[in-house]
């Protein structure tokens, strides 16, 4: 038998001791490395990018136009710009929901399609690769990316307006206007569904406020109830009194379910997938309204909300029932990735081929937006939200 | 109702399916066996494979995947009381004391076989219940799932062995614990106290690891011994397995019935069939009183409804495009990808598909039960490995599965924090998996319920549905039914009735009654042993406590269910502590023990050991660390001299693990682990 009684022994058990040393050489090496920042992986060619990147924020997409000095077209600027990828590397789409449904479809074929863009475009063999990191209502993947190391390395696949949200009504810091906008993926817009005995007289707003009065109107939806209660708030100060209640399901699959058993009056999700429940069951449920600014290709006799009279048009169907889904680097992100991610998310967005299998997968075209495009789009999100907040108190 | 059935019948014999099977069938049974991994990975990796594949070959290859993982999942619950996945928890509850037995090999085999037989019966009852599937599932809101959860959340309290105020304890802390996070009522946050990392609540697969394979890995190396308690295994067991299920046909059919139909509701299936199918089980049993200790029912019950239920659960996504879990989310993306839209126009217009999916779930089940038989006689000698090798290896891959879930290092914290505290649990009696449940269950319980609430405009009458009030009242029922049945058993028989009565160990998996080489064992009552139950019921009452104090900040919808929960904890974990407190006091004045039961090594030395790991982690990285912790247990921990032997053997073991866990995470997986602070 081995003799335990050593002075060490006594003083400490030996993997105590391991564990200290181990524990006091990290903190060793964390002081050491704080201090010497400069030479991590990589921070010889990102540092002294950052501080330029980070002033420009929201617009580090602009940094490809403003960089370049003929001022020409923009694919040529990207082809020009300076990255920083090179063999083997990893760039990391964060993506803040679990695998599966609407939202992992649309990230997972335009990464499928993006890798061998990117390659072909920087010359190297970067690897792109998913990451689900759900939590939080999407803050979790959010949170992640915006404190993430700017390296051209990590990027964000998001809908703005979850951001918004979550910085409005829970006063959580987070801030699109200070991400990188690459460029967007997809539109989706939201409609509403009513079960085919809902009494109204016509499907006008007036008349749905005429029936609300004499009981609220039950409203399943698989998220965004801020959005219809803003929505309710403006027709009310304008002499529209919906009173509605709301229930919250998973997905837009249980909320068709649950008209079809009777649980709510109305439906309110994305338009092209309630419509496959109205498709399903004819006899049972039918369109009530579009919420976004036009009528979709594939519904064309759906009558929008804005044509139905809605008051407050514009905020209504383009900040309440229009949600952008798009990529987005930390803050700081180099320009130089920034312009070339851009370029091959254009690329490969606009192309006809990817057109149609996203249109085939998803019913909905992708709908491409430049990155300025798109750093006005989360300054006019904010902004509305932020006037509207107060019917949310 | 067999439209399409002729159509899709060649499809799936031909070559391409074979080949896309196979290689299906082989990838889930490795990575489904790897604590923390499961089938929902891999799904998730391979979705993209798919994309090129035919329809028919695309849904076939992921739905063998989701089956492999049903049952796979049982093997690790059997062998190291680790369930794959969390529908496996209960096969844990008599299939780990098997192997404590040397029987490990007979639960395999009861597995596979129920497996296989309950898969095939529960596809055949849902044909044959097609034409009401609409209905069935139609009828089936949230309220009727509220009743539901909530009599699954009551069975695991009364399926638990030992003190039931300890069961039901556990079970409320299982529920605080699930609090952390996102409200379901209102979609805010709470308890999370700003870490960001809980904004999402408490992650399930380091609570699985933590509360089910640390105490395991400790216990193993306290006592310094293997699994199977004797060191040797009863010989012929994987052929009595299979013989026990096969002679039991109506266990098989009461089962898969029971799993097909509940599966049918989306969300609750995986995690309340079992647990019903195991309580019935028992209740029907001539020995009420050996489940838990080792009964082959006790396996097969919740195997055979486990694994009927994933057909079950198909049917309202085909049916609907109703996701019930993170699966099904995934075979739903994988419809959406080649063009299918689930719904009416499915089951009217490509029957053939929804055939193809079934003979696919049927292949799963059947060839993984078949390859579970096969390779049992080399799974089972696991349970002969010694524990300075065994334990290291298992922590080792169990905290990786635990970082791949969420990919964050304070998975780690979580798995080790919650691994301490069920070491301790298990001590002071206090059973583990109605925590298990609890967790699982509260999300789907308390979001059902306020959907009905808010579906009956804040009235309780949703209560009264007819089904609702049926299975509430079918759970009351159950609630009692125990203590009936004993009552009328002793009245039957007053001669026996005494022995019913006797105390049983609370765990089902005590991993303090083994002894092994070199254990010392005294089984008398210790101090200790009532000090840990004071600590364990005081640190519940605590935490309850701090919560109901924080509740005050919250929305009253969003803390409506917690202060239920926390009022009925305090009460009775306050009751609990006094009477444990009278209970240490009488304890010292009768002059027990201060120690009870010594294995070889000491506590301190034991939880040192588990520190190394992340702490090694943490400065060499997630691989290196892992492969260096192996070799520095085999070598040092037991303190025997040092000798080639033993130092070439370390080396070997950190080599092969280093490089098995590259292969797997990191190239296959795509996994990124943790860099080390020096490498």
């Amino acid at each position: 038998m081995v003799d335990r009684r050593t002075f060490a022994g006594r003083l400490l058990p030996r993997p105590l001791m391991i564990t200290a040393l181990l524990v006091a050489a990290s903190l060793v090496a964390a002081a050491c490395g704080s201090t010497g920042g400069d030479s991590s992986v990589g921070g010889e060619e990102t540092a002294p990018e950052v501080p330029d990147a980070t002033e420009e924020a929201p617009g580090g997409a602009e940094d490809p136009g403003e960089d370049s000095e003929d001022g020409g077209e923009e694919p040529d600027d990207a082809a020009d710009a300076e990255h920083s990828y090179e063999d083997g590397d990893v760039l990391r789409v964060v993506i803040p929901v679990g695998p599966g449904g609407g939202y992992d479809v649309q990230i997972t074929l335009l990464t499928e399609a993006l890798q061998p863009e990117l390659q072909q475009l920087t010359g190297t063999d970067v690897i792109v690769q998913r990451e689900y990191m759900p939590g939080g209502a999407h803050l979790t993947g959010m949170q992640h990316v915006a404190h993430a190391e700017p390296d051209g390395r990590t990027i964000l696949y998001a809908t703005p307006v979850e951001g918004v949200r979550h910085r409005v009504i829970e006063g959580e810091d987070i801030d699109f206007r200070e991400f990188t906008p690459l460029g967007s993926l997809a539109q989706v817009t939201t409609g509403y569904v009513a079960r085919a005995d809902l009494e109204l007289e016509s499907w006008d707003l007036e008349g749905l406020a005429a029936r609300s009065q004499e009981q609220s109107i039950l409203i399943g939806h698989p998220s965004p109830e801020p959005q219809m209660r803003i929505m309710f708030g403006l027709f009310s100060e304008n002499g529209i009194d919906v009173e509605a209640d709301y229930v919250t399901y998973d997905s837009t699959a249980e909320v068709g379910v649950a008209l079809l058993r009777g649980e709510i009056d109305m439906g309110m999700s994305s338009t092209i997938a309630l419509s496959r429940a109205v498709d399903d069951n004819p006899d049972e449920l039918r369109f009530f309204a579009h919420g976004g600014c036009e009528r979709l290709a594939a519904l064309p006799d759906l009558q929008t909300l804005v044509e139905m009279g809605a008051p407050e048009g514009e905020t209504v169907c383009s900040a309440l029932h229009t949600e952008r889904r798009a990529l987005f680097g930390p803050p700081g992100f180099p320009a130089g990735d920034a312009a070339v991610l851009t370029e091959a998310l254009r690329n490969v967005i606009t192309d006809p081929a990817f057109v149609a299998e996203f249109e085939a997968a998803t019913a909905e075209p992708p709908g491409w937006q430049e990155p300025e495009e798109l750093a006005e789009y989360v300054d006019v999100l904010i902004s509305m939200w932020e006037a509207n907040a107060h019917f949310l108190q | 109702m067999f439209d399409g059935l002729g159509e899709a019948l060649p499809i799936f014999f031909s070559l391409d399916m074979f080949l896309a099977l196979s290689v299906a069938l082989a990838l889930g049974m490795v990575t489904s066996i790897i604590p923390g991994i499961g089938s929902l990975t891999t799904m998730a990796l391979l979705l993209s494979f798919t994309y090129t594949m035919d329809t028919y070959v695309a849904m076939a290859f992921l739905v063998t995947l989701l089956g492999v993982g049903s049952f796979a999942g049982s093997i690790t619950a059997i062998l190291i009381n680790v369930p794959g996945e969390t529908q496996n928890a209960a096969t844990l509850l008599d299939g780990y004391p098997l192997s404590q037995q040397g029987r490990a090999g007979e639960a395999i085999g009861a597995s596979a076989t129920a497996s296989a037989l309950g898969a095939s019966f529960g596809i055949l009852v849902l044909v044959a219940s097609m034409p009401l599937l609409r209905q069935v599932i139609l009828s089936v809101g949230p309220p009727e799932m509220f009743a539901l959860s909530l009599s699954g959340v009551v069975l695991i309290g009364v399926v638990s062995r030992g003190n039931p105020a300890r069961g039901i304890a556990s079970g409320l802390f299982g529920i605080m614990l699930a609090f952390v996070g996102l409200s379901q009522a209102l979609g805010g946050h709470r308890y999370t106290f700003g870490i960001i990392d809980v904004y999402d609540g408490l992650p399930l697969i380091p609570i699985v690891i933590g509360l089910f394979a640390v105490p395991e890995i400790y216990e193993l190396l306290r006592q310094n011994r293997t699994i199977s308690s004797s060191g040797t295994l009863v010989k012929g067991g994987i052929a009595r397995g299979v013989t026990a299920v096969l002679r039991r046909p109506a266990a098989v059919v009461r089962g898969s019935t029971i799993g097909t139909w509940i599966g049918l509701v989306p969300g609750i299936g995986g995690a309340v069939a079992p647990w019903v199918s195991y309580f019935v089980a028992k209740a029907r049993s001539r020995d009420p009183d050996s489940f838990g200790k080792g009964n082959i029912e006790g396996v097969i019950a919740p195997e055979t409804a486990n694994d009927s239920k994933d057909g079950g659960a198909l049917m309202p996504l085909l049916a609907f495009g109703i996701p019930g879990s993170l699966s099904m989310a995934i075979l739903l993306g994988a419809f959406q990808i080649h063009g299918i839209v689930p719904g009416q126009r499915l089951f009217d217009q490509n029957m053939s598909l929804v055939w193809v999916i079934l003979m696919a779930l049927l292949f799963a089940n059947f060839t993984s039960s078949l390859v579970g038989i096969a390779f049992a006689g080399v799974l089972v000698k696991v349970t002969l490995v010694p524990a300075v090798i065994l334990s290291p290896v298992v922590l080792s891959v169990a905290m990786i599965g635990a970082f791949a879930d969420s990919r964050r290092p304070s998975a780690l914290a979580i798995t080790l924090g919650m691994g301490l505290l069920a070491v301790l649990m298990v001590r002071a009696d206090f059973p583990r998996p109605p925590l298990l449940v609890g967790f699982v269950l509260l999300p789907i319980l308390e979001r059902n319920f306020h959907q009905s609430l808010q579906i009956y405009r804040g009235s309780y009458t949703f209560l009264l549905r007819p089904i609702t009030l049926g299975i509430l009242l079918v759970t009351f029922a159950m609630m009692f039914a125990p203590a009936l049945l004993n009552a009328w058993r002793r009245s039957r028989r007053p001669a026996l009735a005494t022995v019913g009565t006797a105390p049983a160990p609370a765990d089902p998996t005590p991993a303090t009654t083994a002894t092994g080489r070199g254990a010392t064992v005294t089984a008398a009552p210790a101090l200790t042993s009532v000090l840990t139950k004071v600590l364990v019921t005081a640190l519940i009452l605590a935490c309850a406590l701090t919560m109901a104090i924080t509740s005050r900040d919250l929305d009253p919808t969003a803390r409506l269910f917690p202060l239920v929960v926390l009022t009925a904890t305090i009460v009775l974990t306050g009751v609990m502590l006094v009477r444990d407190v009278q209970h240490l006091a009488s304890a010292r004045q009768a002059g027990l023990p201060l120690l009870g039961e010594r294995g070889t090594f000491s506590d301190r030395w034991v939880t040192g050991w588990l520190l190394v790991l992340p702490a090694l982690v943490f400065t060499l990285g997630m691989l290196v660390g892992s492969a260096l912790f192996v070799a520095l247990v085999r070598v040092f921990y037991d303190r025997a001299p040092l000798s080639t032997g033993v130092v070439v053997q370390g080396l070997v073991l950190a080599s092969a693990t280093g490089v098995c866990l590259f292969l797997l995470f990191e190239r296959f997986l795509r996994i990124t682990l943790i860099d080390g602070a020096l490498l």
